[in-house]
Formats: structure tokens, C-alpha cells, sequence
């Protein structure tokens, strides 16, 4: 049923120079589902990220986000959408508190402008105190409730600054999540538990996109699983049925299949 | 509501401080001073939100100083116009400006930015030393008149002292506010990682355009006060040597604080002063006081002095107290 699909990727390609980053990638992400994006390294699962949030423009193809195209759209206007991503190399507001850079993710919701934010205008005090209860409560979920709001941003374990970027994503209450590597560099037991968030954030009616190298971890949560490999997607399905699939093997073991 | 009150205590401490000092000081030079110092602490703190919050760098600020005091100027001495009105026209022509230039230059990112402000500025200077049928060239303009409303007028070193003491309290009052709500936040977020901005639906570009117009306004009502209170503006007070002064400013006062910049202005325009009898030397000079504070007080002269006060004052660090 079309009306399911939240995002669709229809043969989307980038090039750098000679390189094709992204091949006429094709496949879809229906509500509700978490959904994996994996592949050896440079298989372009970052690019295909920059790809849907309009980081990067799209060489040829189309995405499309709920059935709208995005193209021509800068990035903001992607998360206007109910888009919204974390990194794989954290990309925190250093100059911010914890609190804060919650309270960025919550941009999308908020609307006072300079002149009622000079001014403390009564709306715009009611919608502060409404964005941070919102953020507060995304900080609850992500479990770094225990942590003082006021706390720099980077101060934070490397862990918890995963968990803060998740936290700032969710507070723009998307509808599909982007999630670029969030178990790298953590331990067993933070993934763990980062899975368990990542099926908490699904059973809250938001729509998940993965990529991750912990294959435990992808083939434990995901409901589907691309595979991409030199920036064409080789396989797609299960996890099972993606795991036993000789292309697959092949590409992570570097043979000929 | 009594907490909404509570953010503005310090400006009960301010204000006192601010009405004591004329007594304090000696003479109507000294209180010429202080004038200078709260013009500038203007124009640090409307740089401060685009550089230290924003972290967008302008080397051309001085240029919107003198727009400011240019149009005062122009409008009120050789027109005959209100001064409060070429004072309103003045910052609305900064502005303007601002947004004008600040389109295409904030396409430009770091370095690449500095140089396109530091050539907008420049651009500025050629223009008041050019248009000498406008501006009078390297001549300047003289006997600007005082600002006057109703039935005061602001003809002397004291009254003008009160106003731009008032102004830079409006004016900290007001960057402090926007510092702490959600078009703050999104400055300091495009500062902080302006790919995560944009995904956090964050318009980069427009809030750049903002903070730019926004600091431009405050050099041009600076600049309109500068022009009012010293009743002549000459073409070399709003050169390159000033926007390099202004950076400075926020720097030693402190980045990304609203504060430093009283001290920053403060330094900045009592160091200048002092050195002057140094004549060509006095850059020398002014550079080794720089290059002191940056290595003693990287986090600028306020939060740097702060800390150091805190380091002696405690013996033992006590447990739960950091942060």
C-alpha cells in the first residue's frame, strides 16, 4: 500500500568526480518499521543518508518522504518534513547545555521570533516552558533523565552523547528517524540498551532507519535489512534470509561471488 | 510573575553602578570616556551575538558604525532634520545595509567570510572619504547638533552619559533575552554544528541574516550616538583599525558572553586612549597587551578574571562543587 510508505528511494544516485557513491539506489521504508541500511565500509550508507536529508544534492532519482519529492528542498525544510537524523561522528552543540541542545531539536515546533524572544513576550514564555518540558522528557527517554540539565554538552561520556543526539532528534517528534552508526563506539552493555530505546522509540509510532556495523544488534531489531555494496544495493529482505544470501557473505568476506 | 522578575536583577547592580560612576570620576574628560566605552560596548555586543554566539566573523563592522553616524550626521547637521529622526534613520539604514551585503556574504564561510566583511569595509571607507559632496570627504562633517527630545536635550558630557548608560542596559537586556530563547538557541546551534542545525529544521541562512542585520542595527545606533555626542565624524574613525579594535573587544571582554563586553569595550577604549602619546609605537604596544591577555585569559578578561578569583579563593577543591 503506497499510503504505508513513509520514505522511497527511486534509483537515487550521487556521484563524486568519477566515483558513484550511490547507484540508482531503490527501496522503500514502511511505517511503524525499523529498518536497517548495512554494508562493508564505503558502501555509501552515509551517503544514502545525505542523500534523504538533502545534505547532499541528488545526482539522478528521486526521494521521496510520505509521497512528496524532496527535491529543491535544503535540508531544514527536509526536517520540517519529520525527518530527523543523528551522525556518525557526533555533531552536538559544544557551546550548549544538554537542555539546550534538546531544546534546538524542538526548533520545528516552536515559532517565536526575534522581536517576542527580545522581549519575553508572554506567548513566547509559555511556549519556552512548553518546549522544555518536552525536551526533558525526551532526555527521560533516551535515559539521561539522572543528568543536570545545565551540564555542557560535551562534558558528557561519548555514550551519553549518543544518547543526547537521539534525544534531540526525538524532540522535533518526527516521523521517521535516521539513525547513522549509534552503536559505534559503545560497549556491549550501551548497546544493549540502545537497542531496547531504538524498539521503545518504534513502539512510539516512529518509523526507524539504521545503519550500524553491530550486526547483532541490526539483525536483533530490524524488521528488514538492505545491503548495500559499492553503493548498489545487493540485497534486501529478512535478516535471516539478507544473513544466508551469498552476495552478502561474499561482499563482507571480500570474495568473488 | 516573580521568577520572570528575578532575570532581571542584575540590572538593579548595573544601574546603581552606572549612576555612582560620574561621581567617581575626575573631570568631563573622564566622563567623555566613559561615553566612549558605552558606544562601544554597544557595537561589541551586537558583534558579540554574531561572532561569539553565531560564530559568524566580521572584520567590516566599523563600516556600519559609520553608516550610523553618517546618516545622523548628514541628516541632522547639513539637512536640518530631527536628530532623534536621522538617529532612526540611521540604524534602519545599517540595517539595511546589512541585509543587503549580508545575502551574498554569508554564502561565505570562515576565512572566506572575514575577507568579504573585511572588504565590505573598506568599500565603506572609499565611499565617506569619496563622496565629498555627501559626506564631506577627509574633511568630515562638523557641528552635528545634540540629540534633543521633548524638552531635553542632550547637549552635555553628563546628560549623553545617562542616555548611553540606559542604552547599554536596553541593549544587554535584550541580547541576554535573545540568548535564551529559540532564535538564540538556533544562532548558537549554527556556531556549535550547522549540519545538525539544518536537520534539526534550523534555516541556517536566515538566522545568519538575522544576528548580521541585527548587530549591524546596533553599530548604527552606536555610531548615531557617537555622531551626536562628539559633533563630528571624519571618514578615519570608522577605517579598518576600528573593526579590528571591535573583534578585539569581544574577544578580551570574552566570547559568547554578554557581560564581557563592558570590559572588553572598556579595555580596548582606555588602552587606545592611554597609548596615544606612543604615537606609531602605540600598535606595538596594544599588540603585547593582546597577546598577554590571550595567553593569560583565553576565556577573555570577565569569565578569565572570575575563574582566577575562584582558583585562589579555594584551598581545597570541595567535592560536588564543580560546574
Amino acid at each position: 500500500m503506497a499510503a504505508d510508505q513513509l520514505l522511497q528511494l527511486d534509483r537515487a544516485t550521487k556521484r563524486f568526480g568519477g566515483l558513484v557513491a550511490v547507484d540508482e539506489l531503490c527501496f522503500e521504508v514502511q511505517r511503524g518499521q525499523i529498518k536497517a541500511l548495512i554494508g562493508p565500509n564505503g558502501a555509501g550508507k552515509t551517503t544514502a543518508f545525505n542523500l534523504i536529508t538533502r545534505v547532499y544534492p541528488l545526482d539522478g532519482g528521486e526521494v521521496r518522504i510520505a509521497g512528496a519529492p524532496t527535491r529543491g528542498l535544503p535540508s531544514h525544510r527536509v526536517a520540517a518534513l519529520g525527518v530527523a537524523r543523528t551522525f556518525q561522528n557526533v555533531q552536538l552543540f559544544g557551546n550548549m547545555s544538554v537542555l539546550e541542545n534538546v531544546m534546538v531539536g524542538a526548533h520545528t515546533r516552536g515559532t517565536s521570533g526575534l522581536l517576542s524572544s527580545a522581549l519575553r513576550l508572554r506567548s513566547m514564555r509559555s511556549q519556552e516552558r512548553a518546549l522544555t518540558e518536552r525536551a526533558l522528557s525526551c532526555l527521560d527517554l533516551v535515559g539521561l533523565g539522572g543528568i543536570s540539565r545545565d551540564t555542557e554538552a560535551l562534558s558528557l561520556s561519548f555514550g551519553q552523547q549518543r544518547l543526547l543526539e537521539i534525544a534531540r532528534a526525538l524532540a522535533a517528534e518526527p516521523q521517521l528517524l535516521l539513525l547513522d552508526e549509534p552503536a559505534a563506539g559503545l560497549s556491549s552493555a550501551e548497546t544493549v540498551r540502545l537497542g531496547e530505546l531504538v524498539q521503545r522509540i518504534r513502539d512510539l509510532g516512529i518509523t526507524v532507519l539504521i545503519v550500524d556495523h553491530d550486526m547483532d544488534l541490526v539483525m536483533q531489531i530490524s524488521g528488514e535489512v538492505v545491503v548495500l555494496d559499492h553503493g548498489v544495493k545487493i540485497a534486501e529482505g529478512a535478516p535471516r534470509a539478507v544473513q544466508r544470501d551469498p552476495k552478502v557473505i561474499a561482499a563482507y568476506l571480500g570474495e568473488e561471488a | 510573575m516573580k521568577h520572570e522578575l528575578a532575570r532581571y536583577r542584575w540590572i538593579v547592580i548595573v544601574a546603581a553602578a552606572a549612576a555612582v560612576l560620574p561621581r567617581l570620576l575626575p573631570d568631563r574628560y573622564a566622563i567623555h570616556l566613559a561615553v566612549m566605552i558605552g558606544i562601544n560596548t554597544i557595537v561589541a555586543l551586537g558583534l558579540n551575538l554574531l561572532m561569539g554566539y553565531a560564530g559568524q566573523v566580521s572584520l567590516g563592522q566599523a563600516a556600519f558604525v559609520g553608516v550610523g553616524a553618517y546618516a545622523s550626521a548628514i541628516l541632522s547637521a547639513n539637512m536640518g532634520i530631527s536628530p532623534w529622526f536621522a538617529m532612526a534613520a540611521g540604524v534602519a539604514l545599517s540595517a539595511l545595509i546589512g541585509a543587503a551585503v549580508g545575502v551574498p556574504l554569508l554564502k561565505l564561510r570562515g576565512h572566506y567570510l572575514a575577507m568579504g566583511t573585511l572588504g565590505f569595509g573598506m568599500i565603506v571607507h572609499i565611499v565617506l572619504v569619496q563622496w565629498e559632496s555627501l559626506t564631506g570627504g577627509t574633511i568630515g562633517i562638523m557641528s552635528v547638533p545634540p540629540l534633543k527630545i521633548g524638552g531635553i536635550s542632550f547637549d552635555s558630557e553628563l546628560k549623553m552619559y545617562y542616555l548611553v548608560a540606559a542604552s547599554v542596559i536596553v541593549a544587554m537586556a535584550l541580547a541576554a533575552n535573545i540568548i535564551n530563547s529559540r532564535v538564540g538557541r538556533a544562532m548558537r546551534a549554527v556556531h556549535g554544528s550547522e549540519i545538525a542545525a539544518e536537520m534539526s529544521g534550523v534555516d541556517t541562512a536566515r538566522y545568519k541574516l538575522q544576528v548580521f542585520v541585527l548587530s549591524a542595527a546596533m553599530a548604527g545606533y552606536a555610531g548615531s550616538l557617537y555622531a551626536h555626542h562628539t559633533t563630528y565624524v571624519h571618514p578615519d574613525s570608522f577605517g579598518f583599525h576600528y573593526s579590528i579594535y571591535l573583534v578585539v573587544m569581544v574577544v578580551i571582554g570574552g566570547m559568547a558572553s554578554i557581560g564581557g563586553a563592558i570590559f572588553g569595550a572598556g579595555a580596548v577604549t582606555l588602552i587606545a586612549e592611554h597609548l596615544r602619546s606612543f604615537e606609531e609605537f602605540s600598535t606595538v604596544a596594544f599588540g603585547f597587551i593582546l597577546v598577554a591577555i590571550m595567553v593569560f585569559l583565553p576565556a577573555g578578561l570577565w569569565r578569565g578574571t572570575a575563574e582566577a578569583l575562584r582558583r585562589l579563593r579555594r584551598t581545597a577543591p570541595t567535592p560536588g562543587e564543580e560546574a
